[in-house]
């Protein structure tokens, strides 16, 4: 049934509860699409553009995405969350292409009974998107020069598959001082 | 044996090659292998352990064999959200 109310509702996301998006994110459809008479509580996550990173002004910066393994690992992602927590639903849009400073970059929205699983879902479904999804971000700056943000600073760490985990903490080390694409 | 494999290339990787995307025939036994092969050629900034490898759409291992037909692509460290 949620499906359904999803395909009807929103263009962005279609059938699935993950969208890549090249034009700004209709937060407010988003939202809409998550409406269910069940639901006690909405958590939504914005991550928003911000003007400055490690010291340097950002005029605005341009995500690239490998779109068919952002898609599969979104969906592990939204299902690990659905099995952690007691939510209802959840989804989640990711922009692509060129972004100005105070445009949403990425929304989470997650419904549940009662708001601790939805916070908790929230939480967690925005850090993995952080640390898992294959995008990028290139950061165009007021003295004119530009940046792939953690191609210069991340330092070398085994990653594999055995070792899942390995990737997840370089990258979300390297985030404590980067990334002008969101709330820290 | 040699096999033919398409290497896409995405943010930073694309830039230092060029381009988007190519056909590779490669001698290379495994992901490690093909990576210092075209790592030589081309002189990327991002060594190895900096990335992850994908095969198909799936995140693999650098030991896994380089086989025929498939679609590899490096992964630069990400930065999403």
């Amino acid at each position: 049934m949620l499906k359904n109310h999803l395909e009807k509702n929103d263009k962005q996301l279609g059938s699935a509860d993950f969208g890549l998006s090249p034009t700004t994110i209709e937060v407010e459809q988003l939202k809409a699409s998550l409406e269910n008479p069940q639901a006690g509580a909405l958590v939504c996550f914005e991550g928003i553009v911000r003007n400055h990173n490690e010291g340097k002004a950002v005029l605005s910066l341009e995500y690239e995405a490998y779109e068919s393994l952002a898609q599969n690992e979104a969906a592990k992602i939204l299902n690990e969350a659905r099995q952690n927590f007691s939510i209802i639903s959840a989804v989640c849009v990711h922009r692509t292409g060129l972004l100005a400073i105070g445009e949403a970059a990425v929304f989470v929205g997650v419904t549940s009974a009662h708001r601790d699983a939805s916070f908790q879902a929230c939480r967690f479904i925005i850090d993995e998107i952080k640390t898992r999804l294959p995008i990028w971000k290139k950061e165009t700056y007021h003295d004119g020069s530009a940046d792939w943000v953690n191609c210069q600073h991340t330092h070398a760490e085994s990653h594999n598959k055995s070792q899942p985990q390995s990737h997840s903490k370089a990258q979300a080390q390297s985030h404590e001082n980067s990334s002008a694409g969101d709330t820290q | 044996m040699p096999v033919n494999v398409t290497v896409r290339y995405f943010a930073i990787l694309k830039e230092e090659r060029g381009l988007a995307s190519e056909q590779i025939r490669t001698n290379a036994t495994d992901l490690a292998g093909l990576f210092a092969e075209l790592s030589e050629k081309h002189h990327f900034s991002l060594v190895k352990e900096q990335l992850r490898v994908a095969v198909n759409d799936c995140f693999v291992d650098w030991q896994d064999p380089v086989c025929e037909g498939n679609q590899v692509v490096f992964i630069p460290p990400v930065a999403g959200g």
